[in-house]
């Protein structure tokens, strides 16, 4: 116990993760602190540093007396100043001979510490030991294996330099020591195992000693921004001069000749009785011209985000310098921008991943990309068709994408009834979309606003009393409406929007896998994305009035919130979904497999009667055991018939012509149908009443019973029927879905099995169900978990699961599902729906 | 209790209660099935009052499973039992529409191989529904008949074969609900009122209590 504690907290350890908060009291106020951190490994990286600070003119003897080769003098000025600020450390004498021999500075600072604060006791010190303390630690402690390899010594703490440094340019001076500082720490990052293993006691002694006043993490972080924008400056400054600048312009040169630009628009799913289901966007957008948006829009943009858009070719180089000079004068206040609205506009439409750029190479390759980008965007088009497609593709915040989208968002009116006062809310947006949202931080907005006005005036569109008086304006802003942010899909569609675009995208995969060199998952996931906002129609086979039965006889009985549930899919002969309800939560229990009970037995039996090994007369032995398994005989004589067998759902003779089969003959006749959830386990006499390890999914049940609806033909179920584009051209037909199609057995087994079917409904279980001539098979598993209805009727097939979600037992029988399939059935009878009835019915 | 004072006994019954019919409401074999099947451990007065309610939806094996178990719990929880009674129907209802086309069987055995259906419900439905001469034991038939001595027994299917024996087949159904009475107006669990009771002279409880 008390090891671990001590393990834990070994500050070795905790130097192996790079510092991230430094919050040492007595050093807060120091600007940077050297770490000083020795890269036994890493020459080059200090010869780099040596170079830099030559370029910045920055007298090399000052410096590397500083960082390089710490002066004795400077060292221990150090020690006292950290001595002031309540830090013991050792004898100055010492610090003078720390070069000479870090080892005995180790022995006696311990005796120091042990004067100082007798009654600690090493563990506790560690305790105390904050990550900088440790860092220090590590420094001395590498210190010798430094000396052993002949490389120049560091001090191990330069906070000292910091203090003196009054006659060193403070920024650029600053900006160099925090480069040496970060290279420094890259490289300690890859000594800290090595580290590890040296001995824990004398870092605990030379823990206290230390002290390092590294600034906050946070700080930190600024720091190196604004150290990379001085790069930057650098950088950009000599970029003509520097081959290896325009390389990586060259590298990340995006060539955009064959883009032509397409308003992203809503695609809409339309159902078989051409019904808009669904209308799909990735973002809310709706797009407006440009002679629709106001004069005050346009200026209000222009004036805040780029001055000179007119004039520059589609990147402000004269705005870079301006920014970076700006940027560099004043380290301390936010930094400058130099993007121009087309390099904005560049990053909107091919880069919009800037989330996941992780280190400053991204960003900067980024920005070479953006500003290649740009100007083949300013020569592809005019300045107003940029203006438009900035306006129409920009986030504005709250989820509004475009221009008309934010007016209507925030304003509740179309982009070209708002004034200047609005217009200069909406301008100030897109800096930061939901910083300055007048909907939820309205002082900010009014504060943002102020500035648009400002600029306006600066810029010469507006004059100083007209800013004033849109300032003076009360901004009426519109509370947000949070439900515009999803799809649009109607409810109880969900699941079936779902699974056609899936179908749409699947089927689509193998080209787009070719023509972007994606996997399989990526090509589904790339079109559904892009489907959702190509301005598609998507025609499925959906019938909105079958739809809305199942819905209503569902929710009636089982609604929201209820832990019972249906899945309910309807299918026509030729495998046409009309029907798709899967349950009243997110999970699609039509797409969900549960296990079949007796559901599953016409499956097998058909196989037998296929095969010609029994008919429907056929007397099959009502006992028996296999295995150690003896189904129990229900009823019935020692023999009962095929027909009597199954309508009456004995499970004896059912396990009787699964043994006849075997069970691989049994399983694979059952894959021809389309059960495609079978696992090795399923081979196994119990899956003949429905013992399986995952079930049948409702939609390949039902599937599977239309093959008896369909003369022996099983057809794959279908949600997409065609596909149009934007300009109304067909790009997709459901021949190009390429779904499975073959005739599984003999048209007489069909109707044989379906005869034996429709006197389950007449005389068995399934009475429930006796309408329209309905023919079917009930099932029911242990308990009642699963209950099963699939029937067809007419020309329909409809698979009904009743079950928990939780797969608690309901208690019950298939005939509960037998019984909403006949209420189902008689609501679709009274509206006509049901197609291939029989006269006689 | 010789046949005379069992002759005797009955002739005193039969004028005491008349000709009693099932204390249970019911229209069909299967609601009277059900009302019997409810009525275990429960008075028929609370039994008539759920099957009231129950049977304006659910008067046939497949309307009856329509529900789930949870359902029909709800719906017969007053009458106690309830777990077991609604799985019992249940099960009872989805074996009549698997074995027997939906219609409630009429003999003994077939009625007994359904669960929840023991000789008492069976002899019930078999006399109430069907009019076949049966003899239900229920906790009334019983006490009352080994109290009087019209028939002595260990165990209900000991007692039914007593009276068998001793009453004629014409009077078995109407011994039956008459015996019942008895046992709730007369001849109670409980502090009997013997004092009152116009069989006292012919009764051997009264005699062995003399």
């Amino acid at each position: 116990m008390e090891e671990d504690k001590k393990k834990n907290q070994n500050p070795q350890e905790s130097s192996e993760n790079p510092p991230k908060h430094f919050s040492f009291s007595g050093f807060k106020g120091l600007k940077h602190s050297n770490t000083a951190s020795p890269e036994n490994d890493d020459v080059r990286k200090e010869e780099k540093i040596e170079k830099v600070l030559d370029s910045q003119n920055i007298e090399k003897a000052d410096v590397g007396a500083t960082i390089e080769t710490l002066a004795p003098a400077e060292s221990q000025k150090n020690s006292q100043d950290l001595s002031k600020n309540g830090i013991s450390d050792s004898d100055p004498q010492e610090q003078g001979n720390v070069e000479e021999n870090l080892d005995a500075e180790a022995v006696k600072s311990k005796a120091s510490q042990n004067e100082t604060i007798p009654k600690k006791t090493p563990q506790t010190e560690v305790k105390k030991a904050t990550p900088n303390e440790a860092k220090q630690t590590n420094d001395k402690m590498r210190a010798p294996v430094r000396k052993s390899q002949g490389l120049p010594r560091r001090h191990p703490h330069s906070n000292a330099s910091a203090q003196k440094g009054e006659n060193i340019a403070a920024g650029a001076y600053d900006s160099k020591l925090q480069e040496i500082d970060d290279m420094r720490l890259n490289s300690k990052k890859k000594t800290t195992n090595r580290r590890q293993n040296r001995s824990d006691a004398k870092t605990l002694k030379t823990a206290k000693k230390s002290n390092g006043g590294l600034p906050s993490r946070k700080h930190k972080r600024k720091k190196f921004k604004a150290w990379q924008k001085v790069l930057i400056v650098l950088l950009v400054i000599f970029a003509a001069g520097v081959a290896g600048v325009f390389a990586m312009y060259q590298r990340n040169r995006v060539d955009i000749s064959n883009y032509t630009y397409k308003e992203k628009q809503k695609t809409q799913i339309i159902s078989s009785d051409n019904q808009v289901i669904a209308e799909l966007f990735t973002e809310n957008r709706t797009y407006v011209s440009l002679n629709q948006i106001p004069d005050n829009m346009k200026n209000a943009l222009i004036a805040t985000e780029d001055s000179r858009f007119y004039d520059h070719g589609g990147v402000d180089y004269y705005g870079i310098l301006r920014s970076l000079a700006f940027n560099a004068l004043h380290r301390n206040t936010r930094s400058q921008g130099a993007s121009t609205l087309t390099q904005q506009l560049a990053r909107t439409l091919f880069l919009p991943d800037i989330s996941s750029e992780q280190t400053f190479m991204d960003s900067l390759n980024r920005k070479f990309k953006e500003i290649s980008i740009a100007r083949q965007l300013n020569k592809k088009y005019s300045k107003n068709q940029i203006l438009e497609m900035y306006l129409n593709e920009t986030y504005f915040g709250s989820s509004a994408y475009g221009i008309e989208e934010a007016a209507k968002t925030y304003f509740g009116k179309d982009i070209w009834d708002c004034d200047l006062a609005e217009c200069a809310v909406l301008a100030g947006l897109p800096q930061a979309p939901s910083g300055y949202a007048p909907n939820i931080h309205p002082e900010a907005a009014k504060r943002r606003q102020g500035e648009v006005l400002d600029r306006m005036v600066k810029t010469g569109y507006i004059t100083k009393s007209q800013a004033d008086q849109a300032k003076a304006e009360q901004l009426n802003v519109v509370s947000w409406d949070a439900s515009k942010l999803n799809n649009q899909v109607t409810e109880g569609y969900e699941k079936f929007v779902n699974r056609a675009l899936q179908q749409y995208a699947e089927a689509v995969a193998p080209n787009v896998m070719k023509k972007q060199g994606i996997s399989k998952k990526e090509a589904i996931k790339y079109t559904r994305t892009q489907v959702a906002s190509g301005g598609y129609k998507i025609y499925t086979t959906i019938n909105t009035g079958m739809q809305s039965k199942a819905l209503d006889i569902s929710l009636k009985k089982y609604p929201k919130g209820s832990s019972t549930t249906n899945a309910i899919v309807t299918l026509d002969q030729d495998g046409s979904v009309r029907a798709y309800y899967g349950g009243n939560t997110e999970v699609d229990m039509c797409n969900t497999a549960r296990q079949p009970g007796s559901n599953i037995k016409p499956l097998y039996y058909s196989c037998a009667i296929d095969k010609g090994i029994f008919n429907a007369n056929s007397q099959l032995h009502n006992y028996g055991t296999y295995g150690n398994w003896t189904p129990r005989a229900e009823g019935g004589g020692s023999t009962v018939s095929l027909t009597t067998a199954i309508v009456k759902s004995y499970n004896p003779p059912a396990a009787y012509v699964w043994y006849t089969l075997g069970n691989q003959t049994a399983v694979d006749w059952i894959k021809t149908m389309g059960i495609t959830t079978f696992t090795s386990s399923d081979y196994n006499i119990n899956t003949c009443v429905g013992g399986m390890l995952y079930g049948i999914k409702p939609i390949e049940m039902a599937a599977a019973f239309n093959i008896f609806n369909n003369n022996g033909i099983y057809n794959q179920p279908k949600f997409v029927t065609r596909v149009q584009n934007s300009n109304g051209s067909t790009i997709f037909k459901s021949s190009d879905l390429n779904l499975d199609t073959h005739q599984v057995m003999k048209s007489s087994t069909a109707s044989t099995m379906k005869s034996i079917l429709r006197q389950v409904v007449t005389s068995g279980t399934g009475t429930n169900a006796n309408v329209y001539g309905t023919a079917g098979k009930t099932g029911t598993t242990d308990n009642g978990k699963d209950l099963w209805f699939t029937g067809m009727t007419g020309n329909l097939t409809t698979s009904i699961w009743t079950g928990n979600l939780n797969n608690k037992a309901i208690g019950g029988y298939g005939a509960t599902s037998a019984a909403t399939y006949g209420s189902y059935m008689k609501a679709l009878g009274s509206a006509n729906l049901i197609t291939g009835l029989n006269s006689s019915n | 209790m010789n046949q005379k004072e069992i002759n005797q006994t009955l002739e005193i019954l039969q004028d005491l209660y008349g000709t009693q019919k099932c204390g249970l409401d019911f229209n069909s074999p299967y609601e009277l099935l059900i009302a019997t099947m409810l009525s275990a451990q429960c008075t028929d007065v609370r039994v008539n009052k759920v099957t009231e309610e129950l049977f304006k939806t659910y008067n046939t094996p497949e309307k009856m499973l329509q529900l789930t178990e949870e359902d029909l719990k709800k719906k017969i929880k007053s009458c106690g039992l309830a777990n077991t009674k609604a799985k019992n129907i249940l099960k009872t209802s989805h074996l009549l529409l698997s074995e027997f086309n939906g219609i409630v069987p009429k003999t003994m055995k077939e009625l007994t191989s359904l669960p929840g259906v023991g000789r008492k419900t069976a002899n019930v439905v078999m006399s109430n529904a069907f009019g076949i001469p049966a003899i239900a034991v229920d906790t009334h038939v019983f006490r009352v008949s080994n109290r009087l001595g019209l028939a002595k027994g260990k165990n209900v299917l000991e007692v039914e074969k007593g009276l068998r024996k001793n009453i004629p087949e014409s009077k078995w159904s109407a011994a039956h609900h008459q015996l019942i009475w008895h046992g709730r107006k007369i001849c109670s669990a409980r502090n009997p009122k013997c004092d009152i009771c116009p069989l006292n002279d012919l009764c051997d409880y009264k005699k062995a209590d003399a």
